[in-house]
Parts: structure tokens; C-alpha cells; sequence
């Protein structure tokens, strides 16, 4: 039963790091970086593939954690 | 009652789901044209408003899993239904609430996870119902449900909208139209309560009795005996395909293509359109408030046809072609819609692009890649893969529908591009797809599963 509620506990967690980590990550490269520093065409183009290489990464590290989690203590028993 | 209507009705309860996922999501584009006017929003706080919702879905579509898992498909679709009804009720702020833009996103977000947790369990409960021979048929019924639901919700915001005036509209028409929701969600919830459990959740929680009970009510006692051993099957081979790591030999450039293949979907700008046609209408093509609701018809019936024109040429056309015609068509779309705003010639020109990029997308992107998603990847990895493209899909949702105002409002496009800078964007990521599917993504028509590991094992060594 506890390892159920870390597990839960967790993984609430790990949701919460990728919600963040993608709200935090387009708000830094489009709030911060798009109005202080590059703003044409190619400028943008370059924001959003560093937000997609962001996201990607967020989203991998997210899974290997869920995945983690669940091994570890959800699906047990 | 006759066992084939009997399960067309449970698919048809299951795809309310679709048809709140598309009304949800839809809603936005109607009501952000005046609650924005009545907050006074910022580009950077519209974003927010509008992609809050998203990052609700993404939330949702992970916990749906474990969920569904612990609670079962019926009661997690249950849970669903009570989130829509909350969201839809709260995001209409009563009077009673703090009238505030966080609490207009609370209950967004709410409604966002509602719609996550619907996104996996409609189209899994459906498929756990249906007999084989009826499985692929049934499931495109949740497909055609979401775009019902944004036909449907276009339609109710033009009808609410346009008995009021502007000053009604912006005080409390946005509030009707996301109250509105409401009666597909008491619907869905009431409806939910006649289904029963899916059998194959019942057998993997090691309730055989039940999970008979249900099979013979489906399918009648002869074909049950058929379908309980199919489930039995599948359960044993998905115990077999536990303890799979993703760091093994040439799964993480499947899982970069599938969640490249989910973002670029986003990078066309479908949801830009989507969520802001309303805005696209007033502020760059110049359409008059009374015809803006009225323009939104047009974009989802548009959305709607085209949607069926996919679903009826995908397997005479294959995967790939329908992509590369659908791309081009949709840079066609947004040429029209760039060099009109950029040259100040916009118009019917402008509106025909708009729609031409609409009916491009239904017609190949919006379904093809979930066909792609399902069918490309090898059984052993793809429900992984397809979990992170899921998710990634959410993402890249969010980031477009949060950067589109910041783009669209940036002295930038006002100066320099007229206001056709979001459009050239998308295209250049449009190119970019064409590409990328050229280069990396395998046609799946007509091939067998082994085949198609045949081709990641001699490009990236994976073994399956």
C-alpha cells in the first residue's frame, strides 16, 4: 500500500515537471528571448525548433521517470 | 435488443467523448473573440487563456493511463464527463465566482484534463467493446465525433453570438456559449451510466464472471466463448512485453520519428486557425464583427467534408501521398493568405486560402498521422511510442496556440510583414514535413507488421 501512494505520489510529480517544464520553456524562449532579441523570420524559426528540442527532451525525461515509477512501484503486486 | 445496435449505441455513448473533445476545444475560438475584449488580455495572457486547455489535455492524456488501469475505461470516461460538466459550468465564471482571468484558466485546465483522460479511454472502450470484424469502423466514429463536435460547437456559438449585441456579447455571451457545453455533458455523464464495463478490463482485474456476463450480452453466447479466449490471448502476450526499456538499441530514433512526426501535425498551424479564426477573420482579414461567427461555419464545415474524403481515400491513395498532397495544398492555403495580407490585397482571396489550408489538413495531416502512429511502429514498442507522440502532440499544441498572439502581435508583423509573418512560418514547417515523411516516414499501406520492423531494423539496428 505505501509503495502505491509514493508511486501515485510520484508520478502526480512527474506530471507536474512536464506541464512546467513546457510552460517555463516556451514562456523563457518566446516571452524572454523573442522580445529582447530576435524577431524576423529566421529568428522565430530558430525559437520554436529550440522549444520543439525542449519539449522532446522534457517529454523523454518525463517518460523514463513515469516509466520508472510504475516499474518500481505501481505494478508491483 | 438486437446485439449489432446494441453495441452501435455503446460506441455512440463512447464517442460523446469525441464529439466534448471537439466541442471543448472548439469553444475557444468563439468565446476568446469577446472574454479577451471583457478582460482586456494581453497577446501573452490570450495565449494563456486559450492554451491552458491544452496543457490540461496533456496532463490528462498521463494520468489517463494508470487511471483507466486502477478504475477501469467506464468509470474513468465517468470521471471525464464530470470534469467537462465542472469546467463548462465554472469557465462560463457565475457571478458568485471571482471574475478573474486565473480563475477562467482553473477551470480550463479542468477541462483540458477532462478531455486528456476522454482522448485515451473513448476510443480504448470502444475498441475493447466491438467485435474484430467491427473494431476499425467503430473507432472512426470517435474520429468523425470530434469534428462533429467542433461543427456543432461553431454553430452554437454563431446562433448565441448573434442574438446579442456586441456589448451583450463581450458582458456575457462568451459565459452562454461555454455554458452551452453543459447539455452535451449531462448527455454524456446520464448516457454513461446505461454502458457496461469493458470485458477485457474485467478479465485483466481477474473478473471473469462479469467480464462473461458483458461478452454475452455483446456478442451472444457462441461468439462470447470466441472473444473471451481472444482476450485471454492478448492479455498474456502484453505480460511477455513488460520490462522494455527505452535506451535499447535503436528505439529512441523511433520515438524522436513519432514525436517529430506529432509536432510537425502542430506546426502547420491548424490550431492557430482553429482556436483564432476568430481574430484571423477580424483583425487581418477585416470582416466585420456580425460575419466573423458566421466565417467559422464555413472553416468547420469545410473541416467536417474533408475529414470524410480522408477516411474514404486513405486506402486507395496510401499514407504518404494523401501527407505530401494535403502539405501542399495547405502551403497553397497559407501562399494565398501570406501574400494577400502582405500586399494589402486581402479578401475573398484571403478566405479561400484560409479554408483551402482547412481542407488540406482534414483531409490528410489531422487523421494520417494517427493512421501513421497506430501502424508504423512494431507491436512490442508501440504503445510507448505512441504515448510519448501523444503527448508530444499535446506539447506542441501548447507552444503553438500560446506563441501564435505573441507572433501575430509583435511589432515585427505589424511592420514589416503586414501581418503575414505566423503564416510564412507555418509554411516553412510545412516544407519541412514534406521532408521528413519523404525521408523518414515508411508508407504502411498493404504492408504486414514484419515488414515494416524489417525497415527500422536495417536503418537504426532495433531488434524486436
Amino acid at each position: 500500500m505505501t509503495d502505491k501512494i509514493i508511486g501515485w505520489v510520484l508520478y502526480i510529480g512527474i506530471i507536474a515537471f512536464i506541464m512546467g517544464g513546457i510552460v517555463e520553456s516556451t514562456d523563457f524562449v518566446f516571452e524572454v528571448i523573442y522580445n529582447s532579441t530576435i524577431s524576423s523570420l529566421t529568428g522565430s524559426l530558430f525559437l520554436y525548433v529550440i522549444d520543439i528540442v525542449l519539449i522532446i527532451t522534457i517529454l523523454v525525461i518525463g517518460y523514463v521517470g513515469i516509466n520508472f515509477v510504475n516499474t518500481r512501484f505501481l505494478d508491483k503486486g | 435488443m438486437n446485439n449489432k445496435l446494441f453495441i452501435i449505441l455503446i460506441a455512440a455513448v463512447a464517442s460523446i467523448g469525441g464529439l466534448l473533445f471537439g466541442y471543448d476545444t472548439g469553444v475557444i475560438n468563439g468565446t476568446q473573440f469577446y472574454f479577451s475584449k471583457y478582460f482586456n488580455l494581453t497577446d501573452v495572457q490570450k495565449g494563456w487563456a486559450v492554451s491552458s486547455a491544452v496543457l490540461g489535455c496533456l496532463g490528462g492524456a498521463l494520468v489517463a493511463g494508470p487511471l483507466s488501469k486502477v478504475i477501469g475505461r467506464k468509470n474513468s470516461l465517468i470521471v471525464s464527463a464530470l470534469l467537462f460538466t465542472l469546467s463548462a459550468w465554472g469557465s462560463g465564471l457565475p457571478s458568485f465566482l471571482p471574475q478573474t482571468l486565473d480563475m477562467l484558466v482553473f477551470f480550463r485546465i479542468i477541462g483540458g484534463i477532462g478531455i486528456g483522460i476522454a482522448s485515451i479511454n473513448a476510443p480504448m472502450y470502444i475498441a475493447e467493446i466491438a467485435p474484430a470484424r467491427q473494431r476499425g469502423n467503430l473507432v472512426t466514429y470517435y474520429q468523425l465525433a470530434i469534428v462533429t463536435g467542433f461543427f456543432v460547437v461553431f454553430l452554437a456559438t454563431y446562433f448565441i453570438g448573434n442574438n446579442l449585441s456586441e456589448a451583450e456579447n463581450i458582458e456575457s455571451g462568451w459565459r452562454v456559449m461555454f455554458w452551452s457545453e453543459l447539455i452535451p455533458c449531462f448527455l454524456f455523464l446520464i448516457l454513461l451510466f446505461l454502458v457496461p464495463k469493458s470485458p477485457r478490463w474485467l478479465a485483466l482485474k481477474q473478473r471473469m464472471e462479469e467480464a462473461r456476463t458483458v461478452l454475452v450480452k455483446i456478442h451472444g453466447e457462441e461468439m462470447a466463448i470466441e472473444e473471451e479466449k481472444e482476450i485471454n490471448k492478448s492479455i498474456e502476450k502484453e505480460g511477455s512485453s513488460e520490462g522494455f526499456s527505452i535506451f535499447a538499441k535503436g528505439i529512441l530514433p523511433l520515438i524522436l520519428i513519432g514525436s517529430i512526426l506529432s509536432i510537425l501535425q502542430q506546426t502547420t498551424g491548424i490550431n492557430a486557425v482553429l482556436y483564432y479564426g476568430a481574430d484571423i477573420f477580424e483583425k487581418a482579414l477585416g470582416f466585420g464583427q456580425e460575419d466573423v461567427l458566421e466565417q467559422q461555419i464555413l472553416l468547420a464545415a469545410v473541416n467536417f467534408i474533408f475529414t470524410f474524403i480522408a477516411m474514404f481515400s486513405v486506402d486507395k491513395l496510401g499514407r504518404k501521398p494523401l501527407v505530401i498532397i494535403g502539405c501542399i495544398g495547405m502551403i497553397i492555403g497559407f501562399m494565398l493568405l501570406g501574400v494577400t495580407l502582405k500586399t494589402g490585397n486581402v479578401g475573398v482571396v484571403s478566405l479561400i486560402g484560409i479554408l483551402v489550408f482547412i481542407g488540406s489538413f482534414a483531409m490528410s495531416m489531422g487523421p494520417i498521422t494517427w493512421v501513421l502512429l497506430a501502424e508504423m511502429f512494431p507491436n512490442r514498442v508501440r504503445s510507448v511510442i505512441l504515448s510519448i507522440a501523444v503527448a508530444a502532440q499535446w506539447a506542441g499544441n501548447y507552444m503553438v496556440s500560446q506563441t501564435f498572439p505573441i507572433i501575430a502581435g509583435s511589432e515585427v508583423n505589424a511592420t514589416n510583414w503586414n501581418g503575414s509573418l505566423p503564416y510564412f512560418l507555418f509554411s516553412i514547417f510545412l516544407v519541412v514535413l514534406i521532408g521528413f515523411t519523404l525521408k523518414y516516414i515508411p508508407e504502411t499501406k498493404g504492408r504486414s507488421l514484419e515488414s515494416l520492423e524489417e525497415i527500422w531494423e536495417s536503418k537504426f539496428g532495433a531488434k524486436f
